[in-house]
């Protein structure tokens, strides 16, 4: 869990976005942070990517949801083969 | 083997319970990181502070700094009522820069008076046949979760349990899957514990992730006193409580398990008082420095009196008593000390005591006390010393409680924000000491004040309550957008709409 996304990518998330990101585990009804990348700000945390354990808040002004969204998927999938 | 209702008997869960290779390793040369000669030498070695040096300290405590020993020693040095008054005033200063213009609430359910141990001033050990011994069953956890949640109004508890097989680890998590499951219909929307606190006996490593595992709020284990000696003399040796390292290192071994928040406390009146608000500070600066995150609380109880407890009458400890000058002087000293962490005052305390260190940095307190075993289901209105840990010296309702803090102009909270979004250890420590915090404490105040007014208040209290919301909503109006975006400020007032119209659970 705590490398479903490395401190590498979320901090190249964090950037090319321009928002705080974090990673963060689901224990029951509340998330346990895990790693995270931005600077901090008094914004809204929104919940873009969750499944049954991991979940991913994006905190910023104006930010592309679907663009992060769709990177933090293709991160999260298990690597394929290549042969 | 024996058994208790198919447990290890308690003999047997005893000596399977300390695990010494999870705290030797955290020795340094076989010492622990409290050095009571180091401590009294640091108190004594200080002396009276001029004004310009405390204030050169105070600053540093209003930058969010954790304090160096030696200035805490400094601190309690002073003589001067007038200083000391500087130094209540930055204490509340310090604490609003963090978290604002808000008291959270809570209570307390007690599950269990079982207990291996034989603490002398507790009413709960093992030798004291004065106590009515019980243990809730899991429906009775709900019938209290029930009560708390739907006719009080609380969204959070710590929920408190004595050190015997009977109440182990995996009846903790059991009953903090039952508490969570709890939701009651109220008037205008629904009630429910949107985080449970623990306060139990110092777990391994395994056990702690049976709890963290279930969703565990703030793991809180006091050392009940810092000082060897007496902890010695207090906890006899051939008790789990007795083993000092093992209590102490536990918070060590919370964050091992994963669980984010721990809390820390003392019994104040075991020891003296000076001694103890070090050992605090200590503790704080020994969890920030191993593991990048403090305290998340800091408990500070004074000894009541218990039943069949020989303490605190007895001459060899009441000397070590606080006195409520002293008490207001140590809370201001560990707001000052330990600048980000929350600090808890309960219902120990009587109501005036309460009323007046509240504004010397307290966070958090509870209301609608019950700390009889199943009390908040059966509801008599009564303390008994022979059900319950200790005294209580203010059994204020919520209601009344929140109605005071109104007239003060204080905004009661039920935020439980951060463990909804993940805003916890590390990144709220970091939120903390930037001072970014407060501003999520504010809305969030606003948020779950509007729904607890709907649900649960009197037209008495709803009146008070509401020219308290007037008042902060008009303060997050003036701020935006240089501290509150524009985007936060629409998002806050729609979710205030929303809750308004019977929405509940909607934070920022």
């Amino acid at each position: 869990m705590a490398n479903a996304i490395s401190t590498f990518d979320l901090e190249r998330l964090a950037r090319k976005y321009g928002v705080r990101i974090w990673l963060c585990r689901r224990i029951g009804r509340r998330w346990s942070f895990v790693e995270g990348a931005g600077a901090e700000r008094v914004l809204p945390s929104e919940l873009i990517y969750e499944s049954a354990e991991t979940g991913v808040f994006v905190q910023g002004e104006e930010f592309d949801a679907a663009g992060i969204k769709a990177e933090v998927i293709s991160l999260l999938q298990p690597p394929t083969a290549v042969c | 083997m024996h058994m208790v209702n198919d447990k290890l008997s308690a003999s047997a869960w005893i000596n399977n319970v300390i695990k010494p290779e999870e705290y030797e390793k955290y020795l340094d040369n076989g010492k622990d990181f409290i050095d009571d000669d180091k401590i009294w030498q640091q108190i004594n070695d200080s002396v009276e502070p001029s004004p310009e040096r405390v204030r050169e300290i105070l600053a540093k405590s209003f930058n969010v700094q954790t304090l160096d020993p030696t200035e805490l020693a400094t601190l309690m040095k002073v003589r001067d009522p007038e200083i000391w008054q500087e130094m209540y005033e930055m204490a509340a200063k310090v604490k609003h820069k963090i978290y604002d213009n808000r008291i959270i609430t809570f209570a307390p359910i007690y599950c269990g008076n079982f207990c291996v141990n034989n603490c002398l001033y507790c009413g709960f050990r093992a030798d004291n046949d004065k106590e009515k011994r019980t243990k809730l069953s899991l429906a009775q956890v709900r019938d209290e979760a029930e009560a708390i949640a739907g006719r009080i109004g609380h969204k959070r508890v710590i929920a408190v349990y004595g050190e015997h097989p009977e109440t182990d680890a995996d009846f903790i998590a059991e009953s903090i899957k039952t508490i969570y499951s709890v939701s009651v219909k109220t008037r205008k929307g629904h009630s429910e514990i949107r985080r449970v606190n623990i306060n139990a006996a110092p777990f391994s490593v395994a056990d702690l992730r049976k709890l963290q595992e279930v969703g565990i709020g703030t793991y809180q284990v006091f050392q009940e006193t810092y000082h060897h000696d007496t902890y010695k003399k207090l906890h006899p040796a051939d008790t789990i409580k007795g083993n000092y390292p093992w209590r102490l290192y536990v918070h060590h071994r919370a964050y091992e398990a994963g669980i984010d928040d721990v809390a820390i406390g003392c019994l104040f009146g075991l020891y003296d008082w000076r001694f103890e608000v070090m050992g605090l500070l200590y503790h704080a600066i020994e969890l920030e420095t191993r593991f990048g995150v403090g305290p998340h609380t800091i408990s500070f109880p004074r000894i009541n009196p218990a039943s069949g407890s020989p303490l605190p009458t007895d001459p060899t400890y009441n000397k070590y008593l606080v006195s409520d000058e002293d008490f207001k002087k140590l809370v201001t000293l560990i707001r000052l000390a330990v600048p980000y962490t929350g600090m808890i005052i309960t219902a120990r305390e009587r109501q005036e005591v309460r009323d007046d260190v509240m504004f010397c940095g307290c966070t958090q307190t509870d209301a609608s006390t019950n700390i009889g075993i199943g009390g908040y289901a059966k509801n008599t209105g009564k303390q008994d010393i022979d059900e319950q840990q200790f005294m209580l010296g203010d059994t204020r309702s919520l209601e009344e409680l929140i109605r005071d803090l109104a007239k003060r102009g204080v905004i009661t909270s039920f935020c439980t924000a951060g463990y909804r979004c993940g805003r916890t250890g590390d990144q709220i420590m970091d939120l903390l000491k930037k001072g970014h915090e407060k501003h999520f404490c504010k809305l969030n105040a606003i948020l779950t004040y509007r729904e607890w007014l709907d649900d649960f208040a009197s037209e008495e209290t709803k009146k008070l309550g509401e020219a308290v919301i007037r008042k902060e909503i008009e303060e997050v109006r003036k701020k935006t957008p240089t501290i509150f975006s524009k985007k936060l400020y629409d998002l806050t007032m729609s979710y205030y709409e929303r809750i308004s119209n019977g929405e509940r659970d909607l934070y920022i």
